[in-house]
């Protein structure tokens, strides 16, 4: 199974469209045709942003991800310190370093400045793409069984 | 008005027996997953909801706010440097404590 490190950007579109990618990906992953796979910073941040922006759906942001079966990694002091440089923006450094201790085949994020870079998937081993991109690679793979 | 039924006697390890008429109603059998939902009314339990259901309420409250995706997208991108300044502050905190 495709093991995908999500940023905390997935959630936007897949809350806003029932028919957006990030919404394919979340039903995918609850369906276990796919491993998704966050950190606790990834939920921190998603949380934090709801509360100050719409405190009362975080109630239904935690009922969804209770109900997503996800894996979750937390780096190390030692996996934050390697990573450091390797992103644009140093606050990205804990996203990139999750992603890199979980063995993924992708990390999807929405922050196209400063995750999508070579150094970044270099660094992970795996690419990074959009929900769509990602998407577009399960639905093909499918397509081919 | 609300309808009553006769009081539901719980069993052993809390377990309850969802009165038929209920379970018919609320399209509930064996293995469904139920909510339970703490509301000014006290406890109320509803069968569970699905993981679009959740998504559709956060995107409906957004949308109905006015607030964008930018604007939530912006939102994060601020919460995410709150969140790793603090974890690094706490971090350096913990460091510089001097041993017993």
């Amino acid at each position: 199974m495709r093991r995908i490190f999500i940023d905390s950007s997935t959630f936007v579109p897949a809350a806003y469209s029932e028919r957006s990618p990030a919404r394919a990906l979340l039903t995918a992953a609850q369906n276990q045709q796919v491993t998704l796979i966050i950190s606790p910073l990834v939920l921190s941040e998603t949380e934090r942003a709801l509360r100050n922006k719409l405190p009362q759906a975080l109630p239904y942001f935690e009922y969804a991800v209770s109900i997503i079966p996800f894996e979750r990694v937390q780096p190390t002091a030692k996996d934050l310190a390697q990573a450091e440089g390797v992103t644009i923006d140093p606050f990205d450094v804990p996203i990139v370093a999750a992603a890199k201790i979980a063995k993924v085949d992708a990390l999807v994020s929405y922050n196209i400045k400063h995750l999508f870079t070579k150094q970044v998937s270099d660094y992970i081993g795996a690419p990074v793409l959009t929900d769509a991109q990602m998407m577009r690679l399960i639905r093909e793979e499918q397509s081919k069984k | 008005m609300g309808e009553y039924l006769k009081p539901t006697l719980m069993q052993r390890k809390g377990m309850l027996v969802v009165p038929q008429v209920v379970r018919n109603e609320l399209g509930l059998e064996h293995g469904s997953p139920v909510d339970w939902f703490k509301g000014n009314d006290g406890w109320t339990i509803r069968p569970a909801m699905s993981l679009d259901e959740a998504l559709n309420h956060i995107g409906d409250a957004l949308r109905e706010k006015g607030i964008s995706q930018e604007e939530l997208m912006a939102e994060l991108t601020k919460a995410r440097g709150e969140v790793v300044n603090e974890q690094r502050k706490s971090k350096s905190k913990k460091s510089k404590k001097p041993k017993a």
